[in-house]
């Protein structure tokens, strides 16, 4: 098998490298050993929403906060604006909406009653602003373990607002967030579902908020169904791993390389590779078939995902392709409180097109590493994990698709 | 019901394993007793230790007395809270690296302290326990067990309620009337302000912080504050307790308990008593002690580390360089009606309380012996045998994951809604120590917002998102120890979870008393 590119890992930044090549007109091949992190993403664009533990309002003008080798840094404001725009214009950015207008983050309500700054928020993501002085209904399915409703209420009734939470049978057999939206996806008339709902709805209800669990394909149907039957506002608020709208865009970045001819290789895990000098020729899977390469983009997740492994000594390495990692001090010296800002911040190292600087035995020069194999930044002080990886994918993408030449 | 109200009124200060044992002993001779603790039951060394109820084994050579006191006690506390204790026993292994003769010794010190010892043939050993070394030469079976610390705590201060005792949780001594040289009231400091509670006589049992109630009393007690860091895996990697079989030293247990498995410990002399700090070195010094034990240790999926710190009395002239003795000591203030009772252990606790009965009563002139050994904790004369797979027998009966509040340690939601409802507890941390939530694998990542949302579902106005927070911190703590491996991965999926997803900002200055212990 011979590609242009072979991407490995169906993390976020890989989907968008990707896509973006299959745009190009690359030949792309995704090799992955499962399905990523997306999953965990409980939705909406995080781009940039904290600083040293303060909120941020405009992202693009904290970026100067930031690591000089952040991967905002490397990008620079205008190239990070042509990315997230580009996802924002691309299929997988369909289901996004920009509700404080494309450089300000809004503030989106999480199920512990906090808010998160958000760029770009799912549709029918429920935000503070849409909530804030309405009467406001919480939603749980008895039994779904993952939305913490009583909490949301609790705090939204702390803040003086006026919630009341209700629960309900869910529709389908179990109870876990993704058997209730396969119910919603598959349910004859979800109007009819929600029209029943309404008998124990308290009638001054403006606006029902409902775990994000609606549907994985039919959810905006679904939605529509529920305003209409109930009359009132329905918005969804992410719950626990796993999140449906994480999945969602999983599904959708799936769907787009599919439609773009792109190859999807699930099970494979790297275990090897040839070079020639400077350039990765090909890499090898743990079950040893072998995919010949123009370019390699490693999209495979960080520790999160054992794209980079930490061994008990505290070193941490980079497995698929050994690459050296940047580790400012090893974690053996870190004390607790420091442990999981330097496990974040370890990574790989690289210059502005997302190739490693220093990478082992020697420069490669067809390899770019993208989102949280990076080094300098931190997905949770900064609430930034899709924006580094939509960034760091689509310009990985580009440079790639540079180099191949015509 | 006895009510007690009529005799000598004795403030016990600590509610460890020390304290709830003076109190229980107490109260049955007829005294007054009020018990006061600083945070939760247990929150100090009596829950920072290796969890064994010791058959003694492991001093069978180098002291054969406080040995078969060990064996004697243990029986005792098996017969007075089977629900508190598992009995896993326990197993003494020769490795190569152990001294050869130790083994007849042992056998020999085992059968003269009384305690059950069987030698068995090294292969079935490793053939039983599949994780240890293939270097086993020489094996012994013992009857070590695993007890349950907070639910023996708990156990122990229900039955001193029950006897009209009182047991002041959260409230902290800060001072001792002591107008005339005797004892007069006891200083407390609570969530609702002091409090002052009369009193005939004191018995310091403050643990590794009895020195500092000891100056509050005007008395100087020379403690010895050894701390010990204990590295927990997950799983039971051992089916029973594995001891070295060489003289006790550091580095030589790995204890099955609950769903994990603890080994330990280092042992490094410290000055202050709260210090709960696992330094980095130690991790690595467990790692390399463990692994001649467990060959492949470092590739074990690890949880987490804490540290616990043993209070012991130096005796008078004690030769340098050698190990302090285990057996406890109770010090008798003069004429005061003080006392303190200090090192010891959890295994001898009951008779540690006895002991200092012995004191108090004499001091009053009062001849009732101790009753404590013979009175069943419980009305219903002690439940069934503690075992790891009960919550678990549930979860398969309903055949139904529905209530599951907590996967790793098969919590049901109605268990943690009957704590909040009928026993009013809230606190994160106190949950936590009751039911074992946040525990296992996963740390608290998922279990944790699923508690805040059923206690804030309970009770509207508690501060369930406060909680959550220092739930978080104070797992993070322990776990970000021993970052490596599935571990690290655990620990920034749990990142994800609070922060991304819930939208979390750590703040620790927010640790309510007795969780920073
Ligand atoms: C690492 C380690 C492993 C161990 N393993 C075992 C084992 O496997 N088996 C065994 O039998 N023993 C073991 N031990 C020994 C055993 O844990 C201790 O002997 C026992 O727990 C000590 O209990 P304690 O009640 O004296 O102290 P603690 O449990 O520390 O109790 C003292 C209490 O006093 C309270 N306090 C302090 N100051 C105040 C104040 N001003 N006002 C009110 N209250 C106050 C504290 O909050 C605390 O709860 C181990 C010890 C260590 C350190």
């Amino acid at each position: 098998m011979n590609y242009d590119v072979v991407v490995i890992g169906t993390e976020l930044d890989g989907w968008v490298a990707a896509a973006r090549l299959l745009e190009l007109g690359r030949s792309v091949c995704i090799a992955a050993p499962g399905e990523g992190s997306l999953h965990y993403a409980p939705g909406g664009l995080h781009v940039l929403g904290h600083l040293q533990g303060q909120p941020v309002t405009e992202p693009y003008a904290g970026i100067s906060a930031l690591h000089d080798h952040h991967p905002y840094r490397l990008a620079g404001a205008d190239r990070m604006h042509a990315a997230l725009s580009w996802f924002d214009n691309s299929p997988l950015g369909a289901g996004f909406t920009y509700r404080g207008g494309q450089r300000c983050n809004s503030l989106a309500v999480t199920s512990a009653g906090l808010q998160l700054p958000v760029l770009s928020s799912c549709d029918h993501q429920a935000g503070v602003e849409q909530v804030q002085g309405n009467v406001m209904t919480v939603l749980n399915f008895s039994g779904h373990r993952d939305f913490p409703s009583g909490l949301l209420a609790a705090e939204f009734i702390r803040n003086g607002e006026r919630v009341t939470a209700i629960a309900v049978d869910p529709p389908g057999a179990r109870t876990d967030s993704v058997t209730i939206a396969n119910a919603f996806d598959t349910m004859d008339d979800p109007g009819a579902w929600f029209g029943d709902l309404s008998a124990v709805l308290p009638g001054d209800t403006d606006v029902l908020l409902v775990p994000a669990v609606l549907g994985s394909k039919r959810h905006r149907d679904v939605i529509a169904a529920a305003t209409r039957a109930l009359d009132c506002t329905v918005l969804e608020v992410p719950t626990l791993p796993p999140c449906l709208p994480g999945i969602r865009l999983r599904n959708a970045c799936e769907r787009y390389i599919h439609e773009q001819a792109g190859t999807l290789r699930r099970g494979f895990r790297v275990a090897g590779m040839d070079a020639d000098q400077d350039r990765v020729r090909s890499v090898t899977g743990s079950t040893g078939q072998t995919i010949d390469v123009s370019a390699v983009i490693l999209a495979t997740g960080g520790v999160l995902m054992g794209g980079l492994e930490v061994d008990s000594h505290g070193k941490i390495t980079e497995p698929a392709m050994g690459l050296d990692a940047c580790q400012t001090q090893p974690l053996s010296k870190v004390g607790a409180e420091q442990a999981v800002d330097a496990l974040h911040r370890a990574g790989i190292e690289t210059d502005e097109d997302f190739r490693p600087r220093h990478s082992g035995s020697r420069p490669w020069q067809n390899l770019h590493v993208t989102g949280r194999n990076l080094a300098h930044w931190n997905p949770g002080a900064e609430i930034s994990a899709e924006g580094v990886a939509i960034v760091s994918g689509w310009l990985a993408a580009e440079a790639a698709h540079r180099e191949l030449g015509s | 019901m006895d009510k007690s109200t009529a005799g000598p009124r004795v403030v016990v200060v600590g509610g460890g394993a020390t304290g709830c044992g003076v109190a229980r002993d107490l109260i049955l001779r007829g005294f007054d007793v009020t018990l006061v603790e600083y945070g939760d039951l247990g929150c100090g060394t009596s829950s920072r230790f290796h969890g064994m109820l010791q058959s003694g084994a492991r001093y069978a050579v180098s002291d054969t007395v406080y040995a078969g006191e060990c064996m004697r006690e243990r029986r005792i506390i098996n017969k007075l809270a089977p629900e508190a204790v598992e009995e896993t026993g326990g197993l003494f292994v020769s490795l190569p690296d152990d001294p050869a003769d130790y083994g007849d010794k042992f056998f020999a010190g085992c059968q003269e302290a009384d305690i059950p010892v069987r030698e068995l043939d090294p292969a079935d050993v490793m053939a039983s326990e599949p994780a240890i070394s293939r270097g086993v030469h020489r094996a012994f079976a013992v009857p070590d067990a695993t007890v349950q610390p907070w639910r023996l705590l708990n156990l122990v201060a229900a039955d001193i309620r029950r006897r009209g005792g009182r047991v002041l949780l959260r409230h902290r001594v800060t001072s001792f009337d002591m107008t005339g040289g005797r004892v007069r009231a006891v200083e407390v400091e609570g969530p609702s302000g002091s409090l002052r509670l009369e009193a005939d006589a004191v018995v310091n049992a403050a643990g590794p912080w009895s020195g500092e109630i000891a100056r509050l009393l005007g008395q100087d007690v020379a403690l010895e504050l050894t701390k010990g860091s204990i590295l927990v895996f997950a799983h039971r990697l051992v089916t029973r307790a594995i001891n070295r079989c060489r003289m006790p030293s550091s580095f030589d247990i790995m204890v099955p308990t609950g769903t994990v498995s603890l080994f330990g410990t280092t042992s490094e002399v410290v000055d202050d008593p709260s210090t709960t700090l696992v330094r980095p070195q130690e991790v690595q010094d467990l790692l390399d002690a463990a692994e001649p034990m467990i060959p492949g240790i470092r590739d074990r999926r690890v949880l987490r580390a804490w540290a616990g710190v043993r209070p012991i009395v130096k005796p008078d002239n004690w030769p340098s360089g050698r190990s302090l003795p285990r057996r406890h000591t109770v010090i008798d203030h003069g004429a005061s009606g003080a006392f303190t009772i200090c090192g010891g252990s959890w295994t001898t606790h009951r008779m540690m309380g006895e002991d200092a009965g012995d004191h108090v009563a004499s001091f009053f002139g009062i001849n009732r012996p101790s009753e404590s050994a013979t009175t069943p904790l419980s009305p219903d004369g002690g439940g069934s045998a503690w075992n790891p797979t009960t919550n678990y027998q549930g979860v398969e009966d309903a055949q139904t994951r529905k209530r599951t509040l907590c996967e790793c340690e098969s919590i049901d939601r109605d268990l943690v809604s009957q704590m909040v409802n009928d026993e009013g507890l809230k606190r994160f941390h106190d949950l936590r120590r009751r039911l074992r939530i946040g525990f296992g694998p996963c740390q608290g990542t998922f279990c944790g917002s699923r508690l805040a949302g059923l206690v804030a579902h309970l009770d509207q106005d508690f501060p369930a998102q406060k909680e959550l927070e220092a739930f978080w911190a104070e797992r993070l703590k322990g776990a970000t120890r021993t970052a490596w491996g599935h571990h690290a991965r655990q620990i920034i999926l749990s990142d994800a979870v609070f922060r991304e997803n819930l939208g979390i900002r750590l703040d620790d200055k927010a640790h309510p008393a007795g969780d920073d212990r």
